[in-house]
């Protein structure tokens, strides 16, 4: 039989994976288990064996590049960071509180008043009527009340939450725009400048081209210099 | 060297550079089991190409920096496995078309090996690589997978089993049935230390 340390301590203890007190402990036991003995030996034969397989370099020069964003691109990115709202924390505690009011509209109320005591006891039972019976339709009435109440201080909290988060939306993106018209205004006062300063250089370099070659035909009025060979007419 | 959770901290920033020094750390690795497994240059090469395409896309995904290379493999081992599923012939079979069209492939298979071990010639360099690609390629899959992984790759049983999601005693029983399986086939082309030395 096969000791059953092979196919567990002997791979981890070929692979170098065991500490220090195992590693010791498994080459005493090794020292008197033929059964493992062998395997060690067919296990760094085989390991030898494929070592042999080297992988030509396939010389791979894989290189990502940053995309360049178009505008669409930016405001689905800056919406990204706005993904919160579509998580909508409030309303899925608002849909849980509805849920309770519902699971309680299932429940029968009853509320008794005590005249002796003076004290009003309230019992509930589920899908069943309750032991007591109703007699005081006011109680009942307030209690449907107080429930519409609730349920219509839900809505308005959540058609409230809704425009909040749809003005916050515009906000942003309304300085989103802000942004980008202040940007555009900003280059072309840029290129307006870059031209002038352009339209400035171009004159004076004719000016100080005019000036330099009226000098110099002066120069050469004065001196007599007459242009070498014949100008065609 | 810089940590690889550095590098992806420095790519979720907004560094690009971040990611493609990744790229370059691991590119060859990838491709080295790749090609390993799937036993074809081109195929491998789009492989590590489409696992490191995913890998940009879904870093931000990834919880804990600290194990990206066993994260990165677990790719690459999904993409391969999809790629042989979707081959319709068995590659492996397919590495010698005579075993193709004879009957009986495994036994062939052997036959194919022997021929590479003529006892009138050495066994060279060549040969070897031809015996351990035959051999390997008669293993199955999740046998072959986690021998290409430790023997070639080098790494632990306990990222070997994240890798392939599974328990570490899993990886090492696959480890050691894949490996006694190998030194079967060797033992029978007479493959020992003496052939090693010679060579």
């Amino acid at each position: 039989m096969k000791c059953d340390k092979i196919n567990t301590l002997l791979l981890d203890y070929f692979y170098n994976e065991l500490d220090e007190i195992n590693r010791k402990q498994f080459e005493r036991h090794m020292q008197s288990c033929n059964d493992c003995k062998r395997a060690y030996k067919e296990l760094s034969l085989t390991s030898t064996v494929l070592k042999k397989w080297a992988v030509p370099d396939p010389n791979l020069n894989i290189v990502f590049v940053a995309a360049k964003s178009t505008l669409t691109e930016k405001i689905k990115d800056a919406l990204h960071a706005f993904s919160w709202l579509k998580r909508r924390p409030l309303r899925k505690i608002a849909y849980g509180f509805a849920a309770v009011l519902l699971i309680l509209s299932f429940v029968n109320f009853a509320a008794v008043y005590d005249n002796e005591t003076g004290s009003i006891a309230i019992s509930t039972s589920i899908f069943g009527k309750s032991s007591r019976t109703i007699n005081d339709d006011f109680l009942m009435e307030k209690l449907l009340i107080s429930q519409n109440q609730i349920l219509e201080i839900m809505q308005e909290n959540l058609i409230d939450q809704e425009s909040r988060q749809v003005e916050q939306l515009n906000r942003f993106l309304a300085n989103y725009m802000q942004n980008i018209e202040y940007q555009r205004q900003q280059d072309l006062d840029i290129v307006g400048s870059s031209l002038q300063t352009l339209y400035d250089f171009t004159d004076q370099s004719i000016e100080d081209t005019k000036d330099a070659l009226y000098k110099d035909l002066l120069v050469a009025i004065r001196m007599d210099i007459k242009p070498e060979g014949e100008i065609k007419k | 060297m810089v940590r690889d959770s550095e590098l992806i901290r420095d790519f979720l920033g907004g560094d690009i550079d971040g990611f493609n020094r990744l790229v370059r750390r691991w590119q060859g690795r990838l491709y080295n089991f790749a090609y390993r497994y799937l036993m074809d240059e081109e195929e491998a090469k789009e492989i590590v190409q489409s696992a490191l395409i995913k890998t940009y896309k879904n870093l931000r995904k990834l919880k804990n920096p600290e194990k990206f290379s066993s994260w990165v493999f677990q790719i690459t081992v999904n993409l391969c496995r999809d790629r042989l599923k979707h081959n319709k012939k068995n590659r492996f079979t397919a590495l010698n078309d005579d075993i193709l069209r004879s009957k009986g492939a495994k036994n062939n298979h052997l036959d194919s090996m022997e021929a590479l071990v003529n006892p009138t010639k050495k066994v060279d360099q060549q040969d070897l690589v031809e015996i351990i690609k035959k051999t390997l390629a008669q293993l199955s899959e999740e046998h072959r997978i986690v021998i290409i992984m430790k023997e070639y790759e080098g790494f632990k049983f306990s990222e070997i089993a994240e890798s392939l999601n599974c328990p570490v005693n899993t990886v090492k029983s696959r480890m050691y049935y894949g490996l006694t399986q190998m030194q079967k086939i060797l033992k029978k082309l007479n493959i020992d230390k003496e052939v090693l030395n010679e060579m």
